[in-house]
This record gives structure tokens, C-alpha cells and sequence, in this order.
């Protein structure tokens, strides 16, 4: 760390509460930690003795590993997405014009709050609101379209205090809204992801390591499907594929569904949303067709009903067109 | 024992880990009530140390401190809780201020202070997420470039650059001398 001043450093002076923690919620933390380290047994063996029997592990997983990868051993809920993976290798890829746009329709469902001041009144509300937009992206810039609907209450006297206090109006309600963003970046679109499963899978699992958050790993891992599935970034079917292969290894719960669409999700437990189930729904050509996020508890904080999903997201299918505003042709 | 020969002993004796908890635990709970106040930062806080003791097998074989590490970690989760926050509250047209940082309650009532804190929300809302997570650990926390560079995991020409772009972008709230200083960005410049 450097005592070196800049007056950078100095614009935050005074303005930022950087309090120290105090005795009790450092012993707070430091016994969080013991209570982990103690469930840590401790490993003093020599290296070389470690190794040998880590090396003969790593042998009989791989020849499990290969076994359990042979089509005969597949469970039924693997074949779902990887019968969809198979047949989305046999598309061909989707031709993009020199010039052309991306466009696909993203409609929302996302919990929104207020706790903040509106006019004179101090309000605490949440409730859901829909939103549909269009969107035309090439490149880092995106062209948009959205609609707001009508949000979706959990209690009558929320839904008051929201049309007593003009929330509708900051919310934009029945209201659309057009706007161009460039140099949007995303280092997900940015990273060369391998259509190979089993490389895909190392980097896939890297990249969800390196997210310190507190969810369950195969969680992460969805998350990260959905983002490269993100219809902006239009993932070629062998990549589409290969997703599909690596969420086929997961430890979810799988369905098929109407249409031929499957849906995988899992469930696990949130630290503000209590017991979540996150799930993603593929078409037959492998296009993320939705993710949602459902809270079968109820919120921990007592303000969301069990059964709630706080953030439903569907998308179109991607296609090609000309310019910004143009629609596809039915 | 500096702390790489202490990480490195954790791995074996877990118990070892807990002088890193001791040495890093004010300041990274400093920064993280900087970041997401007090509230929130006593669980990011604990949190933090919990993932780097999960974690400390992949510390890097040659580093000397843990400092910029935890940081990193303490970085990550930050930007984790306002977004959940932020998803939660959000309402178009008028969200709360994602500006990644938490202003001191007290001073925001003061008149002076409270009109430097709307204009300092104003540029960090301008500001790209990743040139912030750069600023609030140089600003706050006080690393050094090389030792942003490692909490991030990026070259120290972008901790540069970013930074440049950043006192571009804060240079009506510099003090006069800031202002000297910040003109001849080349001294902060670097390829990105």
C-alpha cells in the first residue's frame, strides 16, 4: 500500500464512511472463520506421499469420467440437452450481411423497489415490473426499443401508495422509450470460448471460479451459459452445441418440454431471495428461449410471497436485418 | 513470515491462515464500508476471508502479499452486493445512483458536503464499472498501481490508463493543484 497523496484520493476525503469494524464485529468475523477452518482438516503428509494417492485418483476419475461420457451411460435428463446440442450442430450458421443488425425481442419481468423519498412520503414497496424491448445490436452498439407494462403488485395497499404517489410516472408505465448506446463491452462476447465440450467446460468453470459470489458453483455455470447464449452476441451452433454438452455434465434437474424445448434448472439457497430455483429453458435449435429465477420461499426479508419469480427473462430468436428499426419479415 | 510464506503454510495447517485475517481484516472491512456501507460490510467482510481460505491453495506461488489478493476478492464481491441491491431497487427513470460507493450518511446533510457528494455521484455514474472498481482501490484503499494491477488481474499500462481516464473525467472536483497535475495525463497515461 502507498502513502503516496494525489488529489484523486483526496476528492473522496471526509465523504466516505470508512469506519473501522468494531471489537465485536471483527470477533464476529473472526469466528465465522474459525468455525470454517476447524471443519478444515489439517494435511501434514510429506508432498511426495500426497501425490501418489492424488495421482491414482485422478486415474480412476478419468476412467470414470470416460465411461460415464459413453453414449450407453448417459442419464435420460444428460440426453435432453444433448439430443438438442446434436441437433444444433447440424444447422448451418446464421448468415450476417455485411452491416446487418442483430435483432431480437428480450421481454422482462424483474422485481423492482422503492424505499426512497417520493415527494413527501417515505415509501417501502416492491413489486414486478414488465418490460419489451427490442433490440438492434451490431458490434458494441445497440440500438433499443422498450415498452414498460403494467407492474404487478403484492399487496393492494402497495399498489396505492405506487398510483397515490405518481410512481407510475418515474416508471414510465404504458410509456416507450428509444435509445442508442455504443461502446457497450462484455468480456463474455469478448472471450474466444472453444465449441470443443470438454475445453469448454475448463474454461467455463475458470471463468465461474473466478466469481467470488456466494452461489453454488453449477449456478454460476448457468449463469454463464445464459450470458454466452445472450441472443446479442449470436453464438454459432457448434458453440450453442457445446454449451449445451457442458450444462448436460451439471448436476440439474431436466425436463422436456412442449415444442421441444427442455428446461434445465437447480436449486439453492440465497442469501436475500431464500430458496431459489434458477431455471433456463433451450428451443429444439439450441436458442436460450428464457431464464428465470423463482423464490420458492419467499424473500428472507418477509416482503416477496413464496412462488414468486423475481426475474423471468424471454428472448426471441436472434435473425439478421438490415438496419436499425427494421423488423423481420413474419 | 510475510504473507505468501503464510498463505503458503495454510494450505497444510489451516490454522496458519488466521494471522492473515489478522493483518488485513480492519482495512478490508474499511474499504468494503466504503464500498457498501457498515451494514453490508460486516458480512462481505467475513466473507472475504472465508473465499480466500477456501482459496488459498491457488495463491500465486511468488507473491509477498496477500494484501492486494484480498482485495481483489473483497473488489469482487462489492460489485456482486450493489448489483443485487441495485436489480432489487431498480425502477427506471429514477434508480438510486449506481455509482458503486458509500457517501457518508452524516455528511450528505450537510450542505456543503452534500452538494461535492452530488457531483462526485454524478461523474462516477459517467464512469465505466471497471475504470471505478480501478479508482475506488486506488482512492480508497490505497494500492499502489502494480498492486491494483494484481488484485484485478490486468496489466498495470490499463491500471494506468483507466486512471487517466478517470481524473480526465474528475477534473472539475480536483482541488486547484489536482487540476495542474491531472493536465499533463501522460505522466498517468498508458496502452489499454
Amino acid at each position: 500500500m502507498t502513502a503516496e497523496r494525489d488529489p484523486v484520493r483526496d476528492i473522496f476525503d471526509g465523504l466516505v464512511d470508512m469506519r473501522q469494524p468494531t471489537p465485536g464485529q471483527t470477533e464476529s468475523a473472526r469466528q465465522t472463520l474459525v468455525a470454517v477452518i476447524q471443519s478444515t482438516p489439517a494435511r501434514r503428509q510429506p508432498r511426495l506421499r500426497r501425490l501418489v494417492p492424488a495421482a491414482a485418483v485422478a486415474v480412476i476419475a478419468l476412467v470414470i469420467a470416460l465411461v460415464a461420457a459413453a453414449p450407453w451411460n448417459r442419464t435420460p435428463a444428460e440426453a435432453f440437452l444433448g439430443e438438442i446440442a446434436e441437433a444444433a450442430r447440424t444447422i448451418a450458421p446464421q448468415e450476417m450481411p455485411e452491416g446487418s443488425y442483430i435483432y431480437f425481442v428480450r421481454n422482462e419481468v424483474i422485481l423492482t423497489g422503492k424505499d426512497e423519498p417520493i415527494g413527501n412520503t417515505r415509501m417501502d414497496i416492491n413489486y414486478l415490473l414488465p418490460d419489451r424491448t427490442e433490440n438492434w445490436w451490431q458490434g458494441q452498439t445497440v440500438e433499443s426499443k422498450t415498452s414498460v407494462g403494467e407492474p404487478i403488485f403484492f399487496s393492494p395497499e402497495d399498489e396505492a401508495a405506487y398510483y397515490d404517489n405518481g410512481v407510475d410516472q418515474i416508471d414510465a408505465v404504458g410509456q416507450t422509450r428509444t435509445q442508442t448506446l455504443t461502446g457497450v463491452e462484455d468480456w463474455v462476447g469478448e472471450t474466444d470460448w472453444s465449441t470443443d465440450p470438454d475445453q469448454l467446460a475448463i474454461q467455463m468453470r475458470e471463468a465461474a471460479e473466478a466469481d467470488h459470489g456466494e452461489q453454488p458453483i453449477d449456478v454460476k455455470m448457468m449463469n454463464l451459459a445464459a450470458r454466452i447464449l445472450d441472443p446479442k452476441l449470436l453464438a454459432p451452433p457448434a458453440l450453442r452445441a457445446a454449451v449445451l454438452d457442458v450444462l448436460g455434465t451439471l448436476d440439474l434437474d431436466q425436463a422436456r418440454l412442449d415444442g421441444g424445448r427442455v428446461s434445465a434448472s437447480t436449486t439453492y439457497e440465497d442469501r436475500y431471495y431464500g430458496t431459489v430455483t434458477m431455471e433456463l429453458v433451450f428451443d429444439g435449435d439450441g436458442y436460450l428461449v428464457s431464464r428465470q429465477e423463482t423464490t420458492t420461499t419467499g424473500d428472507r426479508e418477509g416482503s416477496i410471497p413464496p412462488g414468486t419469480s423475481y426475474a423471468t427473462i424471454t428472448y426471441s430468436p436472434p435473425v439478421s436485418v438490415s438496419a436499425p428499426g427494421v423488423r423481420p419479415s413474419p | 513470515m510475510n504473507d505468501g510464506e503464510v498463505m503458503r503454510s495454510s494450505v497444510d495447517d489451516p490454522a496458519a491462515f488466521h494471522m492473515v485475517f489478522d493483518r488485513y481484516h480492519a482495512r478490508i472491512f474499511s474499504y468494503l464500508a466504503g464500498r457498501v456501507g457498515p451494514t453490508d460490510a460486516e458480512d462481505l467482510a467475513s466473507e472475504v476471508f472465508v473465499a480466500a481460505f477456501r482459496q488459498r491453495a491457488k495463491f500465486r506461488e511468488d507473491a509477498v502479499s496477500a494484501g492486494p489478493w484480498l482485495y481483489g476478492i473483497a473488489a469482487n464481491l462489492a460489485r456482486r452486493n450493489y448489483r443485487s441491491r441495485a436489480r432489487r431497487r431498480r425502477a427506471h427513470g429514477r434508480a438510486p445512483a449506481d455509482d458503486g460507493i458509500w457517501f457518508d450518511p452524516d455528511r450528505d446533510a450537510q450542505i456543503d458536503a452534500a452538494r461535492r457528494i452530488e457531483l462526485l455521484r454524478s461523474e462516477l455514474n459517467r464512469l465505466r464499472e471497471k475504470d471505478r472498481e480501478v479508482l475506488f482501490l486506488y482512492a480508497l484503499a490505497d494500492l499502489s498501481y502494480a498492486e491494483i494491477a494484481e488484485a484485478l488481474d490486468i496489466p498495470v499500462g490499463t491500471v494506468r490508463s483507466r486512471l487517466s481516464r478517470t481524473r480526465e473525467r474528475l477534473r472539475n472536483l480536483l482541488p486547484d493543484e489536482g487540476k495542474d497535475k491531472g493536465e499533463g495525463t501522460a505522466e498517468y497515461g498508458g496502452g489499454e
